[in-house]
């Protein structure tokens, strides 16, 4: 199967979605308030996953609310060459590494460790992870970290090669790359 | 866990999950998907995988960011910023500003130097250099009119110069001679000269604005006729 062919079998949604997201950003543009509120709830949630996922466990609210309130207050600089949400993912991630360069040297950041599978979020929203999942979260977790943001992206929002390879900085090739060996090593973890 | 040999598949069940498949490509994905323990217990761990990474996910206050947005009007106009490394301004940016500056910088030269003139008549205004100068340049083509007001060539006014900075510049005896000669001969020129029709008496004003009056400067505004070759027959549009 071609790319072109993969892509095509892909749109119907992701276009539907880009173009609520460009309505809501002119309806805000022009005075609406609520389109903003529209706008965060589409992706507030995706953006809290990609910053767990990416393994930051202090402040997510705060690191979601500094994406929103940057990407706001940059719109006129959003051409609408990627969707809203791979733009919002970009602005995120930028931030995360700004926020780990100065954390480092402050104090050490809290990583998920080999024997710290379960977090803090799932004590405090009363979730108790099986074994399955705290096995699952644990493979995720020894991927490296590139591998980790293609792989999250990929499986817990379905962006497309092309929209992860804007948001990481990186080719639509090496993401397929990154992401397939992703699988791969889960998978082997998984296994033993 | 075994990988499926068919890649293109694996590599849409993602999008499988996500339903982001058009109906036709899903048909066809779904359809390998029943047939295939390898790609139904991978749906099922990138099922498991989405959902572990949802339920460690905690939930976003969006009531208070949208609070922390900015105003719909507050946003000032993104300024594209670059660093130095970068081109700053494209090259006819700065053509057109070169240019506006010297021609900016000409323009005011030439009217501090008329104003100059005016106020001190021992200094010679850059108008006037540039005027006698051209004046003087001109004679050196064979004259279609024969003498009267048309003087001869001075032997070292063939180069005409504009200084950028306006200095006075005391001019030497036979220019200023040169000058007075032609104010006496010629109104117009003196009118020209002098630039300043508030000095001109009335046989001066009467003969400027007859010059003005027979210049034949009129810039066509009308489209001339054209002609047009249509089927081999040649017609105007204005039907001429």
């Amino acid at each position: 199967m071609s790319d072109a062919a993969r892509d095509g079998g892909q749109d119907t949604r992701r276009d539907a979605d880009e173009g609520l997201d460009s309505e809501l950003i002119a309806r805000w543009k022009s005075g609406d308030e609520r389109a903003a509120s529209a706008l965060v709830a589409r992706h507030a949630s995706a953006l809290a996953r990609f910053a767990v996922a990416s393994g930051e466990r202090n402040e997510v609210d705060e690191l979601v609310q500094d994406t929103f309130v940057r990407a706001f207050n940059s719109l006129d600089g959003f051409r609408g060459e990627s969707s809203f949400r791979t733009w919002l993912f970009t602005i995120e991630r930028r931030l995360l590494v700004d926020r780990r360069r100065s954390e480092k040297r402050r104090r050490d950041r809290v990583e998920i460790q080999e024997d710290d599978a379960s977090t803090e979020y799932d004590a405090l929203d009363g979730v108790v992870a099986t074994e399955t999942e705290r096995r699952m979260r644990k493979a995720v977790s020894r991927l490296s970290p590139t591998q980790k943001e293609v792989f999250t992206l990929r499986v817990a929002e379905g962006l497309s090669y092309k929209e992860i390879a804007a948001a990481v900085g990186t080719t639509e090739g090496a993401a397929r790359v990154h992401y397939h060996n992703a699988m791969r090593a889960v998978k082997e973890f998984l296994d033993e | 866990m075994s990988d499926c040999p068919n890649a293109d598949v694996r590599d849409l069940l993602p999008d499988l999950l996500h339903e982001r498949l058009d109906a036709r490509t899903r048909a066809r994905v779904v359809a390998h998907v029943d047939g295939c323990a390898d790609c139904r217990s991978e749906l099922e761990l990138l099922r498991s995988l989405r959902g572990s990474l949802d339920r460690e996910t905690p939930r976003v206050d969006v009531d208070r960011i949208v609070a922390a947005l900015p105003k719909p009007g507050a946003v000032r106009p993104m300024e594209r910023r670059r660093g130095w490394g970068g081109r700053v301004l494209s090259d006819w940016r700065i053509a057109a500003a070169v240019t506006f500056i010297v021609a900016g910088g000409t323009s005011l030269a030439v009217m501090r130097n008329a104003r100059d003139g005016g106020r001190d008549s021992a200094t010679t205004p850059a108008v006037g250099q540039v005027k006698s100068a051209a004046t003087e340049s001109t004679t050196n083509v064979p004259p279609l009119v024969p003498s009267g007001g048309v003087r001869s060539p001075a032997p070292n006014a063939t180069r005409a110069s504009v200084p950028v900075q306006p200095r006075p510049v005391k001019p030497s005896a036979p220019a200023v001679r040169d000058r007075e000669e032609m104010a006496s001969t010629d109104d117009q020129a003196s009118a020209l000269t002098n630039n300043r029709i508030g000095d001109l008496n009335e046989r001066q004003l009467k003969s400027l604005l007859d010059a003005i009056e027979h210049m034949d400067a009129t810039p066509i505004t009308e489209p001339e006729p054209v002609t047009l070759r249509v089927g081999g027959r040649t017609t105007s549009p204005t039907g001429l």
